[in-house]
This record gives structure tokens, C-alpha cells and sequence, in this order.
């Protein structure tokens, strides 16, 4: 039962890490009705500035500067690209950061290269947490499992328990009426939008340096965050949190099994019809491991259209 | 773009040399490369290679009295680009076309060659492969103006478990992880086919989406329950990367064998996991009587021959080699003729011979195997590993038999 335990911790923590960086976004487009195709492209500008900044002060002072720089990047975003086109509808807010996604694509390249770049765990941080069965297991996954539980802490105690989190939700539901009673709604909307950027530099930060910092990276992630926000319910944050821990299990869990469907068939007495249908029946499960986040989506939109916890379609 | 201007100020000056035979058909080669796109970072190391030869073979005369021609096409990492831009280069009067970066493109190129030939008789064109590395282009879908420049998977894990069981680091279980499209596939088939014979036993092995994966640790947690002391892996780019990361931090201790470990930023981010692990390539900077090539190449592009280029180099030198050997006396160029010609053809490189087999058209070379370790000669990646050279598997050793699906039509 090790591999159990095991396989039970890293889904755990790697469906941690797919809620920093998908948090952003249902943050983003609950708050805003933005559908920010740019969201990961901020994952992966978060990982090459905190690799940056890391180079001079540090891989701490690069955890702290780094997402910092991405929130300015997505208020600069919202402040001159997003809010002129406000009025033309969510079409063309979809198009804009669409675009963008290819513009910080490019400029990554330009300035980093086309190779992946040496951001890793610092040396000081490469120790085991526990020893479970006989193997350590590393400490900076545990850092990575904390950050995020601490992220969702945050920003779930700001939305619900702060005046400010009221004022944004009011801004959401009746811009016209929060304006008039005196809020500046461009403001709440602007400093949104920063801290949903935020949130995924602080995932590329801390993430880039678990996996890889790439300029693969943000595509890489961007249909698992979309697989976790529509899964979740658009929009919902304890949605996707839920939908996170259990893409992250599944895929791990999914590697694990060595069964087949020829395996499957002869359990249930079908052997030798399945034996028909030739190599693809022998393909053990583990290798489609992949599919099983946009499996997962298929069967909750077919299930249950606005997402687990959703209530927009 | 002062690369380019290399090549452009070659081909000027060695035009100015020949310019008294204007007369004469000059050869074009037309090199159908990734040059833009996620996988342009090879693309470009193949095109230097091809750009190195092409200078030094107009040094050395060029061909039918004129400076040869590399005129460059981007195929923007996909198959139907390159069609099209087959399609331009043979309008272009190109009668020799190389490809490099992908088997999915090669296997493009190949056909539409083939097609091309079979309808233009007295006009074919000769498909020179200097890198994509899929086993089937030179089996059931070999063709007579298809040439394989570079080796294979089978040939690549040939020479790493010989040498593995020679140093005496081949464990008796052995895990495979391979990616899973055609080379992955083929890798994994060849991993298994050595490993067995080597007398070792397959204790696990996992195919998985390519560059999908995430997360490596669901796949290390297997490899270590199965208690595998050596893992063969035909990973590259990232998936490399993340496989190297995951082993590392799971403090997992295992003898790995891999083609792509010197991928540029593959080393430093996949950190002190990569210590000693063997890799599986077609030139080392660190063999002996390789200095001259190696001065020569850093003095024309400012590094030393790395990853891919030597590769294009030689194959290009090759094609010089049986170009040589044809005498047109100023006369048109025939595709046929080049072809048959790089049939006998053959080139001394610093490790050993390249010559091309009649079979299957599969170039005979030798394959270097080198471990990650801090004695290395040139350090890689800015960290303090490089590519220490342990064994130089001679063409003769790492060949396999042509495949007996090979069924090619010579010219009569």
C-alpha cells in the first residue's frame, strides 16, 4: 500500500499546484466575466521574472518580485487593453487576450530564448519533509501544497469577510449602483484583474522552478487551467479547488494503473472479442493518462453543463 | 543573422572564384528546415551543420564547376508547410533536398519525393534525411532516392546497453519510459529488443502523451516499486526534464540511458539527477583526432560543434564525398546519377567511417556514448557537467540489419 500513499500525496500536491495557477483565472472571470486566454501566459511570465529577479537577490526575493512585476503587467492589461473594449462585450475581451497569449509567447523568446532556462529549487530548499516507507519525500512539494492552501485561504477570506470583498462582489453584480454610491468600479475591476495576475506569477514562481521555465510552459498549462475552471463551475473558487485535487489525483492515479482494456474484456468474460480488435486493446490505461483531465471535463459537461459548483453558463 | 551572412559571403566569394565557368548548372540544395516555431531551437542547430559543409565543400571546388547552392526553406515545424515548400524548392531547380528535424516531416517529404520521381521521370529529386531518426522511412517506406544520413533508435540503444553492460552499469531490471508517437514507440521496441538480449529483465514500462505530462512522480513511484536499477528512456525536451526532476527529488538512484540529454537548458534544469547518466549521440567533441573539426566549427559559428550539427556536417560532407565522384564536364544534373553515386559514397569522420549501405540506403556510422559528469573536457549549460566520452561504437557494431520490408526499385 506505499505506492497508494504515495500516489495519494502527489495528486494531492500536484493538483495544488493546478489550483494557484487556474485560481486567477475563475477569480478573473467570476469577479469580471473576463475569459482570460492570457491567464496562463502570466503562469509563465511569473516563472521567467522570478527566475530573473532570482539571479540577483535570490530565489525569495525573486518568489516576492516576481508575481509582483505580473500584477503590474495585468493591471497595465486591464487598464489600457481590456477597459477601452469593455463596452464592445466579452467577444472582443476573449480576442484580446487571446492575441496576447501569442504576443508574451514571442516576447519570452525574444529575451529568453528558445531553450528552457536554469530556475530550480535552491540548493538550501532540497531536503527531504518525511520519510514515508523508506523514501524522503521533498520538502519544496510540501512548500508548493502549503502556498497554495495559504493563497485559497486568503483570497477566500477577503471575498467573503472584508469590506472589500463586498464591494467587488457588488461591483460584479451592479456596476451602475456601486458606482453611484460612490465606489470607483474601474478601480476595483483594475486591482481584480492585478491580483488574478498575481496569483498565477506566484504559481510560475513557485512552479518554474518545480517543473520546468519554458516557452512551452503556458501552453502547456492553459488547457489544464481551463480544464479545472469549467470543471469547478466558471467562476467558483471553492469549485475549482475541489476540481484541482481531483484532476491532480485522477492523473496520478491513472499512471499507476497497468490494466489494459483486453484486461478489462477478459475480466468480464469478453476476451476473445477484444482480442479481435488488436493492439488497441492491449494499450495499458497508464498511457492515456493525459486525457484523463479533459475526460473528466466531458463527463461533467455532459453531467452537469455549468460545472460542479457553477451557477453561470 | 550573421550566420546567414556567412553563408551569403561564401557563396559570393566562391561565386566570384568559378564566375569564369558561368555556363555550367549549379547544384541547389534546398534545405527544407524548421527555422520558426517550438522546435525551431533543433531546426536551426541541423542548418548550421548543412551550413558548415556547404562552405567547406565550395572551398574545396564545388560542384560541376560552380559553387553549390543551400538556398533555405522554413517549414514552420509541420508537415503541410514543408509539402508546399517542397513543392517551391523543385521549382526552384532544386535537385537535392534535405530535411532534419522531424520523422512526422521526413515521412512527408519522402512520400511526396517519391511521388514527384515516379511521375517526372528524368526530373527526380534525391531526399537526403541528415536527423529525423524513424526506422520505417528506411523499411516498408524505403525508396531508392531516400536516404537515412543519421542513425535510429535501434542503432542508439544498441550502443548504449553494449556499453552499459560493459562498464558493468546495466542492472539485471531494467524500466522503459518512452513517449508515445512514432520514435517513442521505436525507441521502446529497440530498449526492450538490447535490454532483453543483453540478458536483463523488463520490469516495467510506460508509454505516455508527448510534452502533456506535468508531473513525473506518479511514473517515478512505479519505477521505484518495480526496484529497477537502470531506466532507458527515449524522452527529449521537456519530458526529459521533468523525468530528470522527479527522479532527483524523489532521491531515486538509477542508471538512465537517453539520446537528448544535451539539449540546450537540459542539463541545468534538470540539475545533479542527470549525474551519470549515458547518452547516445553522433559525435563528441572529445575524440581523439577531433580537434581540427572542432577549432574549424568554432571558428566559423563561435561555439563548439554541439548537439545536432555535427550530424548535418558530416552528412553533407558525405554528399560532397559522392559528388566528387561524378565528372559532369559542365553537363546538366541528374538526380539518378547523384544518387548512385551516394551509394558508394563514404566520409572519415574524426570517430570513424560514414558510409551508406545499397540495402535500405541507411548511412553505416558510429555512435558515441558519453556519461553526465563533472570530468568532462567542455562543460555544458553553464553547470559543472558535460559529456565525458566512454566508448566509440564502430559503424560495424552499432548497424542492424536493413529491414526485409525494404523493397526498392533501382533505376534499370
Amino acid at each position: 500500500m506505499d505506492w497508494l500513499i504515495i500516489s495519494l500525496i502527489n495528486g494531492v500536491v500536484y493538483g495544488l499546484l493546478l489550483f494557484m495557477v487556474s485560481a486567477g483565472l475563475t477569480l478573473v472571470f467570476g469577479m469580471m466575466g473576463v475569459l482570460n486566454f492570457a491567464h496562463a501566459s502570466f503562469y509563465m511570465l511569473g516563472a521567467y521574472f522570478a527566475f530573473l529577479v532570482s539571479t540577483v537577490v535570490g530565489f525569495w526575493g525573486g518568489l516576492l518580485i516576481g508575481p509582483l512585476l505580473v500584477a503590474l503587467i495585468g493591471v497595465g492589461v486591464e487598464r489600457y487593453l481590456l477597459r477601452p473594449i469593455h463596452h464592445y462585450g466579452h467577444a472582443s475581451e476573449l480576442l484580446v487576450t487571446f492575441g496576447l497569449a501569442f504576443v508574451f509567447d514571442e516576447l519570452v523568446k525574444v529575451f529568453f530564448g528558445q531553450f528552457m532556462v536554469n530556475y530550480s529549487v535552491p540548493a538550501s530548499m532540497r531536503f527531504s519533509a518525511f520519510t514515508l516507507f523508506g523514501a524522503d519525500y521533498p520538502f519544496y512539494r510540501v512548500f508548493v501544497a502549503i502556498v497554495a492552501v495559504a493563497l485559497f485561504t486568503i483570497l477566500f477570506a477577503i471575498l467573503r469577510f472584508t469590506r472589500m470583498g463586498i464591494v467587488v462582489r457588488a461591483a460584479v453584480q451592479r456596476p451602475a449602483m456601486t458606482d453611484a454610491l460612490g465606489h470607483n468600479v474601474d478601480a476595483v475591476f483594475m486591482i481584480t484583474f492585478g491580483i488574478g495576475a498575481w496569483m498565477a506569477g506566484v504559481a510560475g514562481a513557485v512552479g518554474g522552478a518545480l517543473l520546468t521555465t519554458s516557452p512551452t510552459m503556458a501552453l502547456e498549462m492553459s488547457i489544464l487551467t481551463f480544464v479545472v475552471v469549467i470543471v469547478g463551475g466558471l467562476g467558483s473558487l471553492g469549485g475549482a479547488f475541489l476540481a484541482s485535487l481531483l484532476i491532480g489525483l485522477l492523473t496520478t492515479f491513472a499512471v499507476s494503473i497497468n490494466i489494459s482494456l483486453l484486461d478489462i474484456g477478459r475480466w468480464l468474460g469478453l476476451g476473445d472479442v477484444l482480442t479481435g480488435l488488436g493492439s488497441i486493446a492491449q494499450v495499458s490505461l497508464s498511457t492515456y493518462a493525459s486525457a484523463v483531465p479533459v475526460l473528466v471535463m466531458l463527463i461533467v459537461l455532459l453531467c452537469r453543463p455549468t460545472g460542479l459548483f457553477g451557477d453561470r453558463t | 543573422m550573421k550566420k546567414l551572412t556567412i553563408t551569403h559571403v561564401s557563396i559570393v566569394s566562391a561565386a566570384l572564384m568559378f564566375s569564369t565557368i558561368a555556363s555550367a548548372e549549379q547544384l541547389k540544395i534546398a534545405a527544407i528546415e524548421t527555422m520558426t516555431g517550438p522546435a525551431a531551437s533543433t531546426g536551426i542547430a541541423f542548418l548550421e551543420g548543412k551550413r558548415y559543409a556547404v562552405k567547406k565543400l565550395n572551398e574545396a571546388g564545388g560542384f560541376n564547376g560552380q559553387p553549390i547552392q543551400l538556398v533555405e526553406y522554413d517549414n514552420q515545424g509541420n508537415a503541410a508547410t514543408a509539402a508546399d515548400k517542397l513543392k517551391v524548392a523543385i521549382r526552384d531547380g532544386a535537385k537535392v533536398v534535405s530535411v532534419s528535424n522531424s520523422s512526422a516531416i521526413a515521412a512527408q517529404i519522402s512520400e511526396d519525393v517519391r511521388k514527384w520521381n515516379e511521375r517526372n521521370p528524368g526530373k527526380e529529386v534525391v531526399f537526403l534525411n541528415d536527423g529525423a531518426e524513424a526506422f520505417d522511412l528506411t523499411a516498408e517506406r524505403c525508396h531508392f532516392y531516400y536516404f537515412k544520413a543519421s542513425s535510429n533508435a535501434f542503432m542508439r540503444y544498441k550502443a548504449i546497453v553494449a556499453t552499459m553492460k560493459q562498464k558493468g552499469t546495466l542492472g539485471p531490471k531494467v524500466y522503459l519510459i518512452d513517449q508515445n508517437y512514432s520514435y517513442g514507440q521505436e525507441a521502446m521496441a529497440a530498449q526492450r529488443e538490447y535490454a532483453k538480449a543483453a540478458g536483463a529483465t523488463i520490469v516495467g514500462s510506460d508509454l505516455h502523451d508527448v510534452m502533456k505530462v506535468q508531473d513525473f512522480s506518479p511514473y517515478v513511484t512505479k519505477i521505484k516499486a518495480s526496484g529497477a536499477e537502470t531506466l532507458l528512456t527515449g524522452n527529449w525536451g521537456n519530458d526529459i526534464v521533468l523525468l530528470l526532476k522527479a527522479i532527483g527529488d524523489a532521491g531515486l538512484k538509477i542508471q538512465i540511458g537517453n539520446q537528448s540529454l544535451d539539449t540546450p537548458g537540459t542539463l541545468s534544469s534538470a540539475g545533479p539527477a542527470a549525474e551519470g547518466a549515458y547518452l547516445a549521440k553522433l559525435y563528441n567533441t572529445e575524440v581523439p583526432g577531433g580537434e581540427a573539426f572542432n577549432a574549424d566549427f568554432e571558428k566559423e559559428f563561435g561555439h563548439l560543434p554541439a548537439s545536432e550539427q555535427p550530424t548535418s556536417a558530416f552528412a553533407f560532407q558525405l554528399l560532397g564525398n559522392a559528388l566528387r565522384s561524378l565528372d559532369l564536364k559542365g553537363g546538366p544534373i541528374n538526380a539518378t546519377d547523384i544518387a548512385l553515386a551516394l551509394e558508394n559514397a563514404s566520409y572519415d569522420t574524426p570517430g570513424g567511417k560514414w558510409s551508406v549501405r545499397k540495402e535500405d540506403h541507411q548511412v553505416l556510422l558510429p555512435v558515441y556514448i558519453s556519461q553526465v559528469s563533472t570530468e568532462a573536457k567542455n562543460k555544458h549549460d553553464g553547470t559543472q557537467f558535460g559529456f565525458k566520452l566512454l566508448n566509440v561504437v564502430s559503424p560495424e557494431e552499432a548497424a542492424v540489419p536493413p529491414s526485409p520490408k525494404c523493397d526498392m526499385k533501382r533505376p534499370s
